[in-house]
């Protein structure tokens, strides 16, 4: 039986020889926090914590605790985050002009009557090894706040919602809130148990996330985001027009013309009348394409303004309307608006994520002609079973 | 303390790096797990075991942060988790693998869990039980048993090969 475990062991995906290494904490930066900033840290600690699921912290399983009590070792451990070392503690101070080239356009500085470019003072750095994304801070030492940077933010506008939604539920002195149609979070400052927590506001915008943190109200926080959204090209060009679903490497960009081709199977779109093709911004083909193999993947994936139709092979499961009930009692369970719909003979799964009571946002997965096909977007559901129902019917 | 801590991320970051992306298959989530379980065991480097048995310990936090991510995510994300088929780096990866990482991936996870840690960490009885949070004992029958369970689902998949289902 040794033998399993050698030719596992052969099997191995990753040699730590093969690996480079990772930048070293430079923990030499740690100094004894201040209540106040031991609780910002915490507060960050928490957010970051949240923001990318992790709650292991402790060892007890639990969330960290955003306000233990000022001086413990519970919070001036971790990444000493603090407007003088805003980012944990492998990022380094670099200059604005590194900063800018590796995050790209999208790092607008704020411009408001309380802060603005010539406040500026250090800049901290932490990017991904495979230049896949970048963390920046920027510190206005004078007004004692930082600004967040983070991109890739991981995941949809969808996810990013419902993200923080989930937050909102699970710690009550956080709250989600639109800002200018951006999903955004914000936590009141000295609003937690400890009365001295830094106020903060996150927004979510293409793909960057964007954390104001500092000891003002709400309203002013909210103004600083807003400068750097208004002032930024990238994200104001791309107002309203989100990407529904990140597409995952491997991915190729193809023309729509080729969609067919590329899956293997008819890529068939919803009538004009529903849907003007040609402001599909992108298509994709992700995974293997065409299929050369029943169990390799291939889907395509076309991107329009706030709706993706996601074309792949269908799922094993489910496939009968009592799976499909099943499905959707478990995931009402978890309080999402789900429910088997008929799209004209054809079973479909449709979810209504309503998060907030924007737009409605959901999605409609169907098996038509032997593919499966997904509608999703920010539209009211009404809208989402048209296209559907548009495309159940041109694939016959 | 901050020069243990030093030398334990010298030594070990790499290998925790690589254990989570063995588990992850991307480069930057498993820069954040890596980050994440030295955050974790700073803050918990008053329960650092001895030397020979750091690895393994940091290994243990690493398990829960990537538990945890998976969960969060779970939780945060019903349209991803409806579209869990759709094909993704991990489900493309599936087609090519290797036989026995095919079968392995039949298994429970924490039969996978443990031949991984035995196979790709190199772990051992105690470091195992470190690892697992367990006794050594009880890691030494939970690998004995993984390990057969893999070779009957290898058997299944290819009786040809005739891979020993027995002690």
């Amino acid at each position: 039986m040794n033998d399993v475990i050698a030719l596992l062991a052969e099997a191995n995906p990753v040699r730590v020889d093969d690996l480079s290494s990772m930048a070293s904490p430079a923990l030499g930066h740690r100094r004894v926090v201040s209540r106040r900033l031991a609780v910002a840290a915490a507060l960050l600690a928490a957010l970051a914590a949240a923001l990318v699921g992790v709650f292991a912290l402790g060892g007890h399983g639990s969330r960290p605790a955003v306000s233990a009590p000022a001086g413990t070792a519970e919070l001036s451990v971790g990444p000493p985050v603090s407007v003088e070392h805003p980012l944990a503690p492998w990022a380094k101070v670099v200059p604005l002009a590194d900063a800018e080239a590796a995050f790209g356009p999208d790092l607008t500085l704020p411009e408001t009557t309380l802060v603005g470019p010539s406040d500026l003072g250090p800049v901290w750095m932490h990017s991904n090894r495979d230049k896949s994304g970048a963390t920046v801070a920027l510190t206005f030492p004078k007004q004692g706040m930082f600004i967040q940077y983070r991109r890739p933010y991981p995941g949809s506008t969808f996810e990013v919602r419902a993200g923080y939604a989930a937050i909102a539920r699970e710690d009550s002195y956080f709250h989600v809130f639109n800002l200018d149609g951006f999903p955004a979070l914000a936590a009141d400052q000295n609003s937690d148990q400890t009365g001295h927590n830094f106020g903060v506001v996150l927004v979510a915008v293409s793909g960057v996330e964007i954390r104001v943190f500092g000891h003002y109200d709400q309203a002013t926080l909210e103004s600083v985001a807003r400068s750097i959204i208004d002032h930024s090209p990238a994200t104001a060009s791309k107002r309203g027009r989100v990407n529904l679903l990140p597409v995952l490497p491997p991915r190729q960009r193809i023309a729509l013309r080729k969609a067919s081709a590329a899956l293997g199977a008819p890529v068939v779109l919803p009538d004009r009348s529903l849907l003007n093709r040609a402001k599909a911004r992108k298509v994709w083909a992700q995974g293997k394409c065409p299929r050369e193999r029943r169990n390799a993947s291939c889907s395509i994936w076309v991107l329009f303004p706030s709706l993706t139709l996601i074309y792949g092979a269908p799922l094993a499961w489910p496939r009968t309307r009592a799976q499909y009930e099943a499905e959707a009692k478990q995931m009402n369970k978890a309080h999402h608006q789900a429910e088997v719909i008929d799209l004209n003979g054809v079973l479909a799964f449709a979810i209504n994520e309503n998060i907030g009571g924007q737009n409605n946002p959901g999605s409609i997965d169907f098996v038509v002609g032997g593919t499966r096909v997904v509608v999703a977007g920010e539209r009211h559901m009404a809208a989402l079973r048209a296209i559907a129902r548009s495309i159940v019917d041109r694939s016959r | 303390m901050e020069e243990d801590f030093r030398r334990l991320w010298a030594e070990h970051h790499r290998h925790v790096l690589a254990y989570a992306l063995r588990r992850t298959g991307q480069r930057a989530d498993a820069e954040d797990v890596v980050s994440s379980t030295f955050t974790v065991a700073w803050r918990r480097r008053g329960d650092k075991p001895a030397a020979e048995f750091e690895l393994p310990w940091l290994y243990a936090i690493a398990a829960r942060v990537l538990a945890n991510q998976r969960r969060s995510l779970r939780r945060l994300v019903a349209l991803r988790s409806r579209l869990r088929e759709l094909p993704a780096p991990a489900a493309d990866e599936r087609s090519d693998l290797p036989e026995v990482v095919a079968a392995l991936k039949q298994l429970r996870g924490d039969d996978q869990e443990i031949l991984r840690l035995a196979a790709w960490e190199g772990l051992t009885g105690a470091e195992l039980a470190v690892a697992l949070g367990c006794s050594e004992n009880a890691a030494t029958i939970r690998l004995h048993r993984a390990r057969r369970r893999l070779a009957e689902q290898l058997a299944k998949e290819d009786p040809a090969a005739g891979h020993s289902v027995t002690g």
